[in-house]
């Protein structure tokens, strides 16, 4: 408990950060929405006929702006984003922020068992990301109703936040792995992060074909796609492949831990 | 001239890799996208002239210079803006926290250097390499665009939108490393800046028609298609971006010179 | 002589919080001088004033005669420090750092290099993140002394010398000594300023309680007087002026002596005696003393 509660008051200034961050996001792109309705203009008449690249770059594709829940679709990618780059940092942090700040021989030596700190510190790490979902899934609730919106989107909004939980996880959890496989910590930090930026282009690269098949394995950004989630289907064999993955990297994390040389750098 | 040798070459190897992922970037939109870009431009013409008069107008023009090769260009370098702000603020950073990181301050602030001429020689260390950088970019930039039988005057400053980009992002990585106390990673600091950027720009094409101006988007300072729609990047934008820069800078080297080292 | 380094009320306050107060600092050429006290007493806050690395409250700080901040770039050329933290660059090989370290000063080191890495038994092809704390000590003790320096720095360099290295390292630095640098040495181990040193400030709380040549704090101070006589022999009574704490246990007697030495020496003479054991009390004992009456002195 002392080291969850450490934990805790050490994560908690990064966590107003982001909160301020995704706060914004939520808030200002919830009002843009305001904006297409009171136009009439068909702008989706135009993005339709953009190539499909384009509208991948920009986060657009199988989106229906003209609707309020296809508009939170788009928001909700760049919110995914925010959070997975978020629990990134955390499982960085709770891996290798010992061996950085070198007190590693002060907590290393004191009497608990490696995994039993581990598991404290991710821990930690969890009641961060889930809290910082649960606003993810707020933030847009709550703007749609301050601004007055008519349509429904509690039950988009929700099937969106809960792939984002799966998705943050599954890069936390990596993240965790990479750290902690890593010979030194900023390797570990560097590789989680160019893992992001491949998964991201990989997401890209997945929205230019009609039909990506097997290459969204490559891209847990596009494990649920905003198409099916808006359909309110959610995808059970990905699920499947989220947890089977966070499971797996995880266990690996713990199993690499405790036979790790904790050294300085 | 030992500590700029040192510290550029501690900085080739990222700089090399941006480099190479901003170029090729840059060729797979103008070589690879554009052309399929380019096809779909007859039948969003026809969809606008559908459109009330005034609203096709300012819309038309806007496609006119998405569809050019120059707008295109000015599109694609947005991505290669947000990874290029990554990479100049991550060399900025691990230059100037190198020994705050590694807990060796003492060691660098011993040596008979003045703390100004330290901090003068590591920013110019990560200038060169930037600059350098910048060069290849811009060649291959102009390369590609000369291929497509380019004639836009304008597009060289365009291609150069890139580095004074990156200007502001080293600036803002050299206040990071100088006033945070601690940079526990080099590469999550430089992403979270950029992607903090990446944000607020977000945030600005959102919010464009309610409020167009986007000073709190720095990544938009210097837009390429804003070079080719209105002649320039904007005088207040480029004002902007000096005044990041100066005092950035100039806040980092005054800490830096006359603060007390931390000891370890 | 002139005075290598010279404080005048040198203050440095971290904010609110203590660092050192007032300190007046007289260091020769060529003495090797001791600056002593318990931890956080202000000796490496004094030091890292004095190099520059931070920056003073008040008062007056010189090092060559030259302003410690206003002119340290030149006073660094001349000054090898050894931090009592060594923390160096990662991934760097103990030959590359020193080689780098080197590059800072105009002239070539690489045979001071070699000859002292020899001395302390360096292998300068590993990695310095991967040496234990003793051989990257000596990496900085390398790295502090390879340009000749005319002033040497040393904060609390033996942590984590093992004796053999300590005996090694002190006869470097007496070397130096030789050659004509100036060291300032600080320790909470009085042992080996003792060995060691000309002169020590002994500062406590951020205030310098006093100088004084080794000699002379041994000086003027008791001495502790043990002796037995023969089996045969008995003491009943024994007395000499300037004694104190007189215990006598069957042949045996030990007390405290404060004046004449011949007196003392007639006076024990008198007995049939076996074994007589005169010492002066160690730098601890006189430091015990500073340090619990400091206080009241001020």
């Amino acid at each position: 408990m002392n080291i969850i509660r450490r934990e805790l008051k050490a994560n908690l200034k990064p966590f107003v950060f982001w909160t301020i961050g995704l706060f914004i996001l939520s808030f200002a792109g919830m009002t843009k929405y305001l904006g297409i309705g009171a136009e009439g203009v068909d702008l989706n008449a135009i993005s339709d006929r953009f190539p499909r690249v384009i509208l991948a770059l920009i986060g657009m594709t199988d989106a229906d702006t003209r609707k309020l829940a296809g508009f939170y679709a788009v928001i909700a990618y760049f919110a995914t984003v925010c959070v997975s780059l978020y629990s990134i940092s955390l499982g960085f942090n709770a891996a290798a922020r010992e061996t950085v700040d070198k007190t590693y021989e002060f907590l290393f030596t004191k009497p608990k068992k490696r995994s039993r700190i581990l598991s404290a510190k991710l821990g930690a790490a969890l009641i961060f990301i889930t809290l910082f979902n649960i606003l993810n899934c707020v933030f847009p609730l709550a703007a749609s109703s301050v601004l007055g919106y008519k349509e429904n989107i509690i039950r988009e909004v929700a099937l969106f936040c809960a792939a984002a939980y799966l998705v943050s996880l599954l890069f936390f959890s990596l993240s965790v792995l990479l750290s902690v496989v890593a010979s030194n910590a900023e390797k570990g930090a560097r590789r989680g992060n160019v893992l992001f930026v491949f998964a991201y282009i990989m997401g890209v690269v997945c929205d230019t074909f009609e039909n990506p098949g097997a290459l969204r394995l490559f891209s847990p950004l596009r494990y649920f796609t905003s198409a099916e989630l808006l359909s309110g289907r959610f995808s059970a064999p990905y699920s499947a492949l989220c947890v089977l993955l966070i499971a797996a990297c995880t266990l690996l994390a713990f199993r690499f831990f405790e036979r790790k040389d904790l050294t300085a750098v | 001239m030992n500590i700029l040798r040192f510290e550029i070459r501690n900085q080739l190897k990222t700089a090399a890799v941006w480099t190479v992922a901003s170029v090729l970037i840059i060729i797979v939109f103008m070589r690879g996208v554009y052309p399929f870009f380019l096809e779909g431009y007859g039948e969003i013409k026809k969809i606008i002239a559908s459109f009330p008069k005034e609203f096709a107008g300012a819309l038309g023009l806007e496609m006119a210079v998405l569809f050019s090769f120059e707008g295109f260009y000015g599109f694609g370098s947005f991505y290669v803006f947000v990874f290029g702000a990554i990479s100049a603020a991550s060399l900025a950073i691990s230059v100037f926290a190198r020994e705050k990181r590694a807990k060796c301050l003492d060691f660098i602030l011993t040596k008979p250097r003045s703390r100004r001429n330290i901090f003068a020689v590591k920013l110019l260390s990560v200038l060169l390499v930037l600059a350098a950088a910048n060069i290849v970019y811009i060649a291959v930039s102009m390369l590609v665009y000369s291929l497509n039988g380019g004639k836009d005057g304008r597009f060289f400053l365009a291609a150069c939108a890139l580095f004074f980009t990156q200007l502001m992002f080293m600036s803002a990585g050299v206040f990071a490393s100088v006033f945070m106390k601690r940079i526990r990673s080099v590469s999550g600091t430089a992403a979270a800046i950029g992607f903090g950027a990446f944000a607020l720009t977000a945030l600005s094409n959102i919010l464009e028609d309610v409020y167009p101006d986007y000073f709190y988007a720095p990544l938009k300072y210097f837009d390429p298609s804003k070079l080719f729609m209105n002649g320039s990047f904007g005088a207040k934008y480029v004002f902007c971006a000096l005044v990041i820069i100066t005092v950035s800078l100039g806040a980092s080297f005054f800490r830096y010179t006359k603060g007390d080292a931390q000891s370890v | 002589m002139s005075a290598v380094i010279e404080t005048k009320k040198l203050t440095k306050f971290y904010g609110k919080s203590r660092g050192i107060v007032d300190v007046d600092l007289s260091v020769n050429e060529g003495e090797i001088f001791g600056f002593i006290g318990p931890n956080g007493a202000g000796k490496s806050t004094a030091i890292r004033t004095l190099l520059g690395l931070i920056f003073k409250t008040s008062g007056e700080a010189r090092i060559f005669g030259m302003d410690c901040e206003r002119e340290n770039e030149r006073i660094l050329q001349n000054v090898g420090y050894l931090p009592s933290e060594v923390f160096y660059y990662d991934r760097m090989k103990a030959i590359e750092l020193l080689n780098y370290s080197a590059s800072f000063y105009n002239k070539d080191c690489s045979k001071r290099i070699k000859e002292l890495s020899a001395a302390l038994e360096l292998d300068l092809n590993k990695r310095v993140e991967d040496m234990s704390l003793g051989n990257k000590k000596k990496v900085g003790i390398v790295q502090g002394l390879l340009h000749s320096p005319r002033l040497i720095i040393l904060d609390e360099p033996t942590s984590g010398l093992d004796p053999l290295m300590q005996k090694t390292f002190f006869e470097l630095i007496r070397r130096e000594n030789a050659r004509g640098a100036t060291v300032l040495f600080s320790s909470h181990i009085l042992s080996e300023v003792q060995r060691i040193c000309d002169r020590v400030a002994i500062i406590k709380d951020g205030r310098i309680l006093e100088t004084k040549r080794i000699s002379e704090l041994q000086e003027n101070t008791y001495k502790k007087v043990s002796f037995t006589v023969k089996p045969e022999a008995n003491v009943n009574d024994f007395s000499v002026p300037g004694g104190s704490k007189i215990e006598i246990s069957g042949r045996s007697v030990s007390f405290i002596y404060k004046g004449d030495c011949n007196l003392l020496l007639s006076k024990i003479g008198k007995h049939p005696i076996l074994n007589v054991d005169i010492t002066e009390p160690s730098l601890e004992e006189i430091f015990m003393h500073y340090y619990e009456d400091g206080g009241r002195r001020e």
